[in-house]
């Protein structure tokens, strides 16, 4: 480092001194180097040793050459925004909001999106998802779908499927629920990293009988362990039975390949097919991965994956024949979502920058112009052009550089707060920070800063000063104004675009908030579990599920219990899906048939969760095991496949846990969303929990008062039934639902932070241009109105100046939002991106901050005494 | 001459027997980039001379030769009656300097 130092330092000191200066250092340094006993120590020493060279540097091109006036301009330039302090404040701070926003940006680009993977050839590692043809999104896998791409392709030396799973470990106080993954042969090898300890699963581990096998993450073995390495070979108690621990798993590794499973893994267990998985082909939960095979491209893996799939559809046509699949890099898959995001938060933080430049541009000019004497005296002393222009670039780089090193601790700031309140579920959120890139990009930021902001006024005024007028030119005044009116439509159109864009996305947001969910929110907690350990059988089932549904009902402040298997909202929330028949009508055409979300429910559960009754009627005790089957479908299935028939009384088939069942459909009940208030609602089929018994149980109670509390008394209540049985999941509806909105409110509140600062600014630009219009108007002003003009004539005239830019800019800044609307499209619900009102609203408040803005100082000018500004000069 | 209190510190420095930059940036807990301009402007004043080593004793240690300063009569004078003329800041630079023996 020392070394490199000096040899960048040599560069300053004169050609004809270089070599033997740069010797003198050398020789310095290896001679402390040799010396050295405490390495690290000396190293930290010697590199600011080294840094000193650059003074030393300095200090002999200072005075060997005349031509670099930098520390004498670095000198001047201070005593100058010393002198001049609220400018100087001001300045900086425009600048430090700006430029934080940028950092961040940066940063936010290079440590998320750029971010390397922590695997070797991490670009051959791909993920593979269903698709429909001719549909956007990507699907989960179906396991029978999976084993037939397996056993066909050849472009991946391993590829793998992972089902999420859940362990109850009963090794520590109280049993826990702990998130495992079962994975197929294969998966840890496609991401080719080594274990901490011990080794993955073997191919017979994956073997019905042998598959007690587990990989723990290391975080787990940490934490639960002590970093024990002895835990190879022991055994550990997982729900049905001791595990064998054969290897840890790094903490680098974090597959985190589905949505409904998020975060880490504490565990990972071998996947044995079971019996039943080659015949699933229409619900698809599994995730796969994949490495490609040395030489193959992307390409030809997607190539060869179409092909397959479209073997599948000829052979399976009822469940495949709209099956594709697709095939895409981890990277785009780990980031993919969040780039839309980021482009939106980088034209943001774009735009607040320039307007920031522009506006320091102008405190610059019209500082200049007060400055214009002190330029005039340099030039007539004999100081260049040139001097003259970089003496105010230095200036405007000492403002910078003040400015980026302000930004840098705001951006750290920012990114704190990103990392805690940001959304939760972006990968790598909560490592940003500010790192040697960053402060690399502050300094190439302020360089491009003090260009952008500085070069105008710098040249502008160097000019103004050569020309060592004793009187002003009204030409210079007028170019002058030209100029800075036009960087007054920048600010306004860069404005403009902020405050529509954010008005779009404030519209979206309140239509989502006001989208039929088809139940009540408020007042409603829930508790999911998985209650197959203990209860073996239907019957067992059943009496585990009435007498916790009796028990958290006997609670006070609880009114309604109800139960569900797929609960709306929650993260677990797999969408159980079945071919469908509707036996009373005619068949469709074949390909066509009807797939529908299967869910079960107890009857409590439409009082509980508040959902509404279109037709027929809801389920009650009389729908018991031996009673008639019957069902209710969601309103969605009653649009999708049975308009214009009533659909009370039809009969149907579907398959209910593997088996064909019949049924009669009873009621019609409003749609629920079940994953984000921006996603459709399901068809859905729900079958009365007593005549189709589940484990998966999710209870939902409504209570009469805040829910919170109550989560505990309620799991109290299940415990005193079973003890052991662990919860997935506990929360109220309200915080399950919020969940979703995170991403979308946050990126509301980050646009509205920056089209609230970038209107200020403008307003600020606007205000400034036109109280120097005015001031140089000002003996016009006065010849008018003591020549009998009305002050409401005035106010009108200078008005109506501000108000021709401020329309000029509006126009230039609605052109830019009708060429944006492609970037915001994927962030709007229920509104066009050119939204007229939104775009409209949002012209019509930049207006009236411009009015206000021009009002101000016209006001003063035409209230002045004309004999007054007569007098003037 | 201008005599700052860095500079006498210098001086005393290379009145004590250092002889290299980085050597007299030990002896006196100035940083280098104060001690080089000091030196140069030393230099300049013909207060010190310098040199460079010679061959003989970078090439046994293997590395290469170090600039050699050492004051000139003029320069002695002017340290000794720096040291004379103002003992409180000689006072202050004996606590500062190490003696030279004790570096080994």
């Amino acid at each position: 480092m020392a070394w490199r130092i000096i040899r960048a330092a040599a560069w300053l000191v004169p050609s004809r001194l270089r070599s033997e200066w740069l010797l003198e250092w050398q020789g310095e340094l290896a001679a402390a180097e040799a010396r050295a006993n405490d390495w690290p120590k000396a190293k930290r020493d010697l590199t600011r040793h080294a840094l000193g060279a650059f003074i030393d540097a300095f200090w002999i091109r200072q005075r060997e050459v005349a031509d670099l006036q930098a520390i004498d301009d670095i000198r001047h330039g201070v005593r100058q925004l010393r002198q001049h302090a609220a400018f100087a404040v001001t300045t900086v701070a425009i600048l430090a909001l700006s430029m934080a926003g940028s950092i961040v940006a940066f940063s936010v680009v290079t440590q998320m999106l750029l971010r390397p993977l922590p695997y070797p050839a991490p670009d051959r590692i791909v993920t593979l998802w269903e698709r429909v043809p001719d549909a956007a999104g990507r699907n989960y896998v179906a396991p029978g779908n999976f084993l037939d791409w397996r056993a066909r392709q050849t472009s991946f030396s391993h590829l793998a499927a992972l089902d999420p799973y859940s362990y109850d470990y009963l090794g520590g106080d109280r049993p826990e629920v702990v998130k495992a993954v079962k994975v197929t042969e294969g998966f840890f090898q496609a991401f080719a990293l080594q274990p901490v300890f011990g080794r993955y699963f073997l191919p017979d581990e994956h073997k019905k009988g042998n598959d007690k096998a587990v990989v723990l993450s290391e975080r787990f073995w940490r934490s639960r362990f002590n970093a024990d390495p002895s835990i190879i070979g022991r055994s550990i108690p997982l729900d049905d039975g001791a595990y064998v621990v054969i290897g840890i798993a790094p903490n680098e590794f974090q597959p985190h390949l589905q949505e409904y499973a998020p975060g880490d893994r504490d565990l990972y267990t071998a996947k044995a097919i079971e019996e039943f998985e080659p015949r699933i082909r229409v619900s698809g939960y599994w995730g796969v991965v994949g490495r490609l095979k040395d030489g193959v491209t992307l390409e030809q893996a997607r190539a060869e994956m179409e092909a397959i799939s479209l073997q599948l559809a000829k052979e399976y046509p009822p469940t495949n024949k709209d099956v594709r699949s697709d095939v895409i890099t981890l990277r785009e898959h780990l980031v993919g979502d969040v780039r839309p995001a980021v482009t939106l938060f980088t034209a943001a933080v774009l735009a607040v920058l320039l307007i920031a430049c522009v506006n320091v541009t102008n405190l610059l000019m019209a500082r200049g112009s007060v400055r214009q004497q002190e330029l005039i005296v340099r030039s007539a002393l004999g100081a260049s052009r040139r001097r003259l222009v970089g003496q105010l670039l230095v200036e405007t780089l000492l403002l910078a550089s003040a400015a980026s090193v302000a930004a840098l601790a705001l951006a750290q700031a920012a990114m704190r707060g990103l990392a805690s309140w940001g959304p939760r579920d972006v990968m790598w959120i909560d490592a940003l920070h500010v790192d040697s890139g960053a402060v690399v990009f502050a300094v190439v930021l302020a360089s491009f800063v003090t260009l952008a902001a500085g070069l105008i006024p710098a040249v502008r005024l160097s000019r103004g000063g050569l020309q060592a007028t004793a009187h002003r030119t009204t030409t210079a005044d007028r170019s002058q104004r030209r100029l800075r009116s036009a960087l007054v439509v920048a600010e306004v159109a860069l404005a403009l675009m902020l405050v529509s864009g954010t008005t779009l996305m404030l519209r979206s947001f309140i239509n989502l908030l006001q989208v039929d969910t088809g139940f009540r929110q408020d007042g409603v907690l829930v508790l999911q579990m998985f209650a197959w350990d203990r209860n073996n059988g239907p019957a067992a089932l059943r009496t585990f599920h009435q007498r916790i549904v009796d028990s958290v009902g006997q609670l006070p402040g609880v009114e309604t219990v109800g139960t569900v298997q797929a609960m709306p909202f929650i993260e677990s929330n797999v969408d159980i899906q079945s071919a469908v028949r509707l036996i009373d009508q005619p068949a469709p055409p074949p390909g066509q048939g009807i797939r529908s979300s299967i869910n079960v429910v107890s009857p409590g559960y439409f009082e509980a969760i508040g959902a509404r009754l279109l037709a027929g009627r809801l389920l009650d005790d009389r729908d018991g095991p031996d009673a008639p089957r019957v069902v209710l479908v969601s309103d969605a299935f009653v649009e999708r496949y049975l308009a214009g028939v009533n659909p009370i009384g039809q009969r149907i088939e579907y398959r209910s846990a593997g088996k064909p069942a019949q049924s009669q459909i009873v009621g019609v009940v409003r749609s629920l969303r079940h994953d984000r208030l921006d996603a459709a609602p399901r068809a859905e089929i729900l079958i009365p929990y007593a005549q189709s018994p589940t484990g998966t149980i999710t209870l939902v109670a409504r209570t009469r008062i805040d829910p919170q509390p109550l989560i505990e008394n309620a799991k109290a209540q299940v415990w005193r039934i079973d003890p052991q049985q662990t919860f997935f999941r506990t929360a109220t509806l309200e915080e399950l639902v919020d969940r979703t909105l995170i991403t979308r409110r946050f990126a509301l509140l980050v646009l509205t932070g920056f089209a609230s600062l970038a209107v200020l600014l403008a307003a600020a630009g606007l205000y400034g241009v036109l109280t120097t219009i005015v001031s140089q108007y000002r003996r016009e002003i006065g010849v008018r109105m003591a020549l009998g003009a009305a002050w409401i004539d005035i106010l009108r005239l200078i008005v109506m100046r501000g108000l021709v830019v401020s329309a000029i800019g509006v126009a230039v800044g609605l052109a830019g939002v009708l060429g944006g609307a492609r970037v915001l499209q994927s962030f709007l619900f229920s509104v066009a991106p050119t939204d007229p009102l939104a775009i409209g609203g949002a012209a019509l408040l930049m207006f009236t901050i411009a009015a206000v803005a021009c009002y101000i100082p016209a006001r003063r000018a035409a209230g002045e005494d004309p004999v007054q500004a007569l007098r003037m000069d | 001459m201008r005599l700052t209190y860095p500079t006498a510190l210098v001086l005393q420095a290379l009145l004590d027997g250092h002889h290299h930059g980085f050597d007299i940036m030990d002896a006196t807990g100035l940083p280098s980039g104060t001690v080089y301009p000091i030196l140069r402007r030393l230099d300049a004043e013909g207060c010190v001379r310098s040199r460079w080593e010679k061959e003989g004793v970078a090439r046994r240690e293997q590395r290469p030769p170090r600039r050699y300063y050492e004051l000139t009569s003029g320069g002695k004078t002017i340290a000794i009656d720096a040291r004379e003329r103002t003992q409180a800041m000689a006072e202050a630079g004996k606590r500062l300097l190490r003696p030279v023996e004790s570096e080994g």
